[in-house]
């Protein structure tokens, strides 16, 4: 019985050596391979590069759900690769709640146990980038006071703290450590758990690194907070607004600002509430090149923020909401008067105008909105808006310098835009040389003319133009029951074209007009194009 | 104009802005000065992978170099950043064995951006594989002992959680 138990280990013994052996002669032959034969460092840099690597500001955080799936599996692709990866401590500096939670309602507790300890303890000192509430949405307090033990060691913290276990106490109340090397800080809650818009103090007042900031529903903070900020985005403040003379205020303590974000929040008081600075006030930001102003309550809160703001050319602003949405909003008061401060205006060349009906809720190509693309010289006009409130914006804009105009009217026949409005707009483009009509449906420059007096009332104003593009789809033919009559001055240069349209249903005639415009100076020169649908 | 000698005795002579898109020609150049008519022997590139890496430097010539003393969060960003240029992309469809000798003459040669571009494309190679379809594609086997086996795949019971 012994001997037999004896041979039985020998043999097992056996079989681990050969296991081992078999094992290291398959590692040498690994070794050989050519991915194999590159430094670990490189070999660290491809798998980090295979890693989900998000922003630090507003990263998006569904996307998060997916982090870890995408390289996992290079652990167990051989040894070589298992002990490069596990002895590489950023590769496990991204960390979540799923992580490190002892227990869950599937009672998996060994497993989340090993995985704690196995991310923690990889992560060795790097820097730490945290998300919780992501991927699991329920944070519990015993995971959070594991993580929080590493606090010195967070570079950013992401926290959607909805579903805090403990009602009681808010969760940013457990964040009482310094925290030194935070360089990004979102912090969204449903608002339930924030009284008065206060964010107390956090941190210990400790995060002298912290460059990107979200924060959902909250107003007010230690005024010696946040200085120094590269980003800024702030949602959702329920409770009293700043007013502008405390959000400029606090804006200056920010000079190296890229990226601001106020999305149902800033200075938004109405006229009445507000406390405004002197009027000579110019708060400069010199490195801002995306503004989000979401949800104002009115045209006239966001004109007052940009007058006291001075932007560079290259300023992106984007300001959208259902304040677009409604046909009685006074749009001209968007705009400061002067906007001399405001460079990225003065900069515009192009202009992209979108008109269309009716503003379908939940669809986001259907939210309005007006931007002022710094980046690329160009305006933005969608919405619904009438004729009579883009007439009255004009003035606003510097269109005199706008060479390129790019247009789609895919408003309903009845609210369309009139011949006389189309004619309106373009006096206003003197310096225009390319026109593109992007035609969902039809721009309303109709018809059926009749006399050459008609026509000439009809002639779009524009004595530069070089190329003219209409990008017509085939099912807005199909639905236009009129051929459309376009009349545009043109140089015999110019060129002209139609994309995805068949050729034979487009014409363009040249037209012989009677006289030439007021300040066209040869008027042998003054042809005219007749752009028209021949046949449907 | 900068003579250079790869390790099959190869000379390929290049413009100095060209050859200087590697730190360590120009560490070279800086210390044995502006007037040598020397060879500069690059004892671990050959001729094939080198005319491959100065193509790569010739349409790069002029673009700023990564600062030496930039600091870390600036490398990361770059490093992690996936989007590679069209151009580049082009540039590095090679085969296996071209890819990595690129990569390794890429970090010898001290050419930043042209290391990022081997390591990204590498990346992107291995992106949403299996680890058996990444040794495929590696010729790589699995050298992993029974026992570590089981230790994976518990592990992997752990990482489907995720």
């Amino acid at each position: 019985m012994q001997k037999t138990s004896l041979l039985n280990y020998q043999n097992q013994s056996l079989d681990r050596k050969l296991q081992i052996a078999s094992s290291a002669v398959r590692g040498c032959r690994n070794a050989s391979q050519k991915i194999n034969q590159l430094p670990p460092e490189l070999l660290f840099n491809i798998v980090s590069g295979a890693q989900m690597n998000l922003p630090s500001f507003l990263p998006d955080l569904t996307a998060y759900e997916d982090h870890g799936r995408e390289w996992y599996s290079l652990l167990h692709v051989c040894r070589h690769w298992r002990g490069i990866i596990a002895r590489s401590p950023t590769l496990w500096s991204t960390i979540d709640n799923t992580l490190i939670d002892l227990e869950d309602e599937n009672n998996k507790t060994h497993k989340n146990l090993v995985a704690h300890e196995r991310y923690l303890c990889r992560s060795g000192a790097a820097p730490l980038t945290v998300y919780l509430g992501i991927k699991e949405t329920k944070i519990r307090i015993k995971s959070l006071e594991t993580l929080l033990k590493h606090v010195a060691r967070f570079r950013e913290l992401h926290v959607i703290a909805d579903l805090w276990e403990d009602t009681s106490t808010p969760i940013y109340t457990h964040f009482v450590d310094p925290a030194p090397n935070l360089v990004s800080l979102t912090l969204r809650t449903d608002g339930k758990d924030v009284t008065n818009g206060i964010l107390p103090p956090i941190f210990a007042g400790e995060m002298h690194s912290l460059k990107e900031l979200t924060l959902e529903h909250f107003t007010i903070w230690p005024t010696t907070y946040f200085h120094n900020l590269t980003s800024l985005s702030l949602s959702d403040q329920a409770f009293s607004r700043p007013t502008t003379l405390g959000f400029l205020d606090f804006l200056q303590n920010s000079p190296m600002l890229e990226k601001l974000a106020l999305v149902r929040a800033g200075p938004t008081l109405s006229a009445n509430t507000d406390i405004v600075p002197s009027t000579d006030r110019v708060v400069r930001l010199p490195h801002l090149r995306e503004v989000s102003l979401g949800a104002w309550p009115t045209t006239s809160t966001v004109s007052r923020f940009l007058s006291y703001l001075s932007l560079s050319p290259e300023a992106d602003v984007y300001i959208w909401g259902s304040v677009f949405s409604n046909p009685d909003t006074d749009l001209t008061a968007l705009l400061p008067a002067d906007t001399t401060n405001l460079h990225n205006v003065q900069g515009i060349t192009k202009w992209y105008l979108t008109h269309y009906s009716v503003a379908q809720p939940g669809d986001l190509l259907y939210v309005p909105f007006t931007a002022i693309v710094g980046s690329s010289n160009a305006l933005h006009n969608y919405g619904v808006f009438r004729s009579s409130q883009l007439l009255a914006t004009l003035p606003r804009y510097p269109l005199h310098n706008v060479t390129s105009f790019v247009l789609r009217d895919s408003s309903y026949q009845a609210n369309r835009f009139k011949t006389s409005v189309w004619v309106e707009i373009f006096g206003k483009l003197k310096n225009l040389e390319e026109l593109r009509i992007l035609a969902t449906t039809r721009m309303k420059i109709d018809g059926k003319m009749k006399t050459d007096k008609e026509r000439q009332n009809l002639l779009l104003p524009v004595h530069q133009l070089e190329s003219l593009i209409e990008q017509a789809s085939t099912e807005a033919q199909k639905m236009e029951k009129s051929p459309t009559h376009l009349f545009v001055e043109i140089t015999p240069a110019a060129k002209f074209s139609v994309q995805n349209s068949p050729a034979s249903a487009l014409n363009m005639t040249p037209i012989w007009l009677p006289s030439s415009s007021p300040n066209s100076s040869s008027p042998e020169k003054t042809t005219g194009v007749r752009l028209h649908h021949s046949s449907f | 104009m900068i003579v250079l000698k790869t390790s099959d005795n190869e000379t390929f002579t290049v413009e100095r802005d060209v050859a200087e898109r590697s730190v360590l020609i120009k560490n070279m150049l800086d210390d044995i000065g502006e007037n040598s008519e020397q060879a500069i022997p690059l004892p671990n590139v050959n001729s094939s992978v080198l005319k491959k890496v100065l193509e790569y430097c010739e349409h790069h010539r002029g673009e700023p170099l990564p600062a030496a003393d930039a600091d870390t969060s600036q490398d990361d960003t770059r490093k992690r950043t996936t989007d590679i240029s069209e151009w580049d992309q082009k540039f590095i469809t090679v085969d296996q064995e071209m890819l990595f000798e690129i990569i390794l003459a890429a970090n010898y040669l001290d050419i930043k951006s042209l290391l990022d571009v081997g390591c990204k494309t590498v990346a992107n190679m291995i992106k949403g594989k299996t680890p058996e379809e990444i040794r495929k594609l590696f010729n790589i086997v699995n050298d992993f002992t029974p026992e570590e086996e089981a230790q994976i795949k518990k592990e992997n019971e752990w990482a489907e959680d995720r």
